[in-house]
């Protein structure tokens, strides 16, 4: 993730710490200047692939999730889902719901925005990073066999 | 469906092996865990006259969901197994943190449901409620899990606050994490 060129406080150098709660607490600003790799990222398993003498693909929704995480100790944990949409001719993947995460974003006097107002900022600091050709080029690799011949239906479940 | 819970010797008969025979079937036979297993049964050093078991039973009286629980001031599978989970936190011990594990909801007599569709069914949903809830009776105050990183988004979804502890770990090539699960604000979701 790319940090910005903004003025730092006391605040957004203090050293990183899992707090008992397991979150780990940080402002908004130190949180967009450090690093975010990607981990790993799936597909929902209830995708229906279609059976072996199906010719082309029928695509109607791939749907999935991935993880990223910080290499600061301790790390930051991120995950939130996806998926595969199309919009004028173009493919291409956008973040589905809220981020998930061990992450507590906190005021320069270090108070808790809370949980609420710390996923709509997460939720803000994904979309500004470039995350879907990691994403692809893992599904991709991954999922090589299936994803040439595949039919996802839209039926979702809410794992 | 009815939710059955308990410690061992608490439970109506039959049951404790009941639930050690599905949890068989669910983590080693359906996903694949690399668990001991004994004349059908998966049982560990976690599966002490302490621990409480939670069931949930459809109308046919077949098990469709099981969960166990265990108080952090005694050895549990996070602390002795897992504490890598905890990104650098010290394993808890008190009496208001319990774990939750071997967390499941598989319907075996559903027709065709894939194991993503088993999490949200009704079964799961009562399941986990029915885990705090048990949980909260014997003076959980946060719930600590070690799960499939899935399940995170079912807790949610469920309307329970929580969150993870740190980053997934590949562990016996399945993705898992450690999740804090707030038994206060929980109990009515």
């Amino acid at each position: 993730m790319n940090s910005r060129t903004r003025r730092q406080s006391s605040g957004d150098r203090a050293p990183l710490a899992v707090s008992p709660d397991g979150y780990v607490r940080l402002t908004t600003t130190a949180f967009r200047a450090i690093p975010l790799t990607h981990l790993l990222s799936e597909l929902d398993a209830d995708v229906s692939l279609p059976p072996s003498t199906a010719s082309g693909a029928t695509l109607a929704s791939i749907v999935g999730y991935t993880e990223w995480a910080s290499q600061t100790t301790p790390a930051l944990s991120l995950g939130w889902d996806w998926r595969i949409a199309t919009a004028a001719g173009r493919v291409r993947y956008q973040r589905d719901g809220e981020v998930r995460s061990n992450v507590m974003l906190v005021d320069a006097r270090r108070r808790d925005l809370g949980a609420l107002a710390t996923g709509v900022l997460l939720c803000v600091a994904i979309d500004t990073l470039e995350w879907e050709q990691s994403v692809d080029h893992y599904i991709s690799n991954r999922y090589a066999c299936h994803l040439s011949n595949l039919t996802v239906t839209e039926n979702r479940s809410s794992l | 469906m009815r939710v059955i819970s308990g410690a061992a010797a608490g439970l109506p008969e039959g049951y404790y092996g009941r639930v050690t025979h599905y949890r068989q079937r669910v983590f080693v036979e359906q996903l694949g865990w690399r668990l001991q297993v004994q004349d059908g049964s998966e049982t560990d050093q976690f599966d002490r006259p302490d621990t409480v078991y939670v069931m949930v039973e459809d109308e046919a009286g077949n098990i469709a969901g099981c969960s166990r629980l265990l108080q952090t001031t005694r050895p549990y599978l996070l602390s002795e197994v897992f504490p890598q989970l905890l990104n650098g936190l010290a394993p808890p011990s008190d009496a208001s943190v319990w774990e939750l594990s071997r967390f499941a909801a598989m319907d075996f007599n559903a027709r065709a449901a894939t194991p993503l569709a088993q999490f949200a069914s009704s079964a799961t949903a009562l399941l986990m409620r029915a885990s705090v809830a048990c949980a909260a009776e014997r003076g959980a105050q946060r719930l600590i899990t070690v799960s499939p990183v899935g399940i995170e988004r079912l807790i949610r979804r469920l309307g329970i606050q929580a969150h993870r502890a740190g980053p997934p770990m590949i562990i016996d090539g399945h993705a898992i994490f450690a999740c804090w699960i707030e038994v206060k604000g929980s109990e009515d979701a």
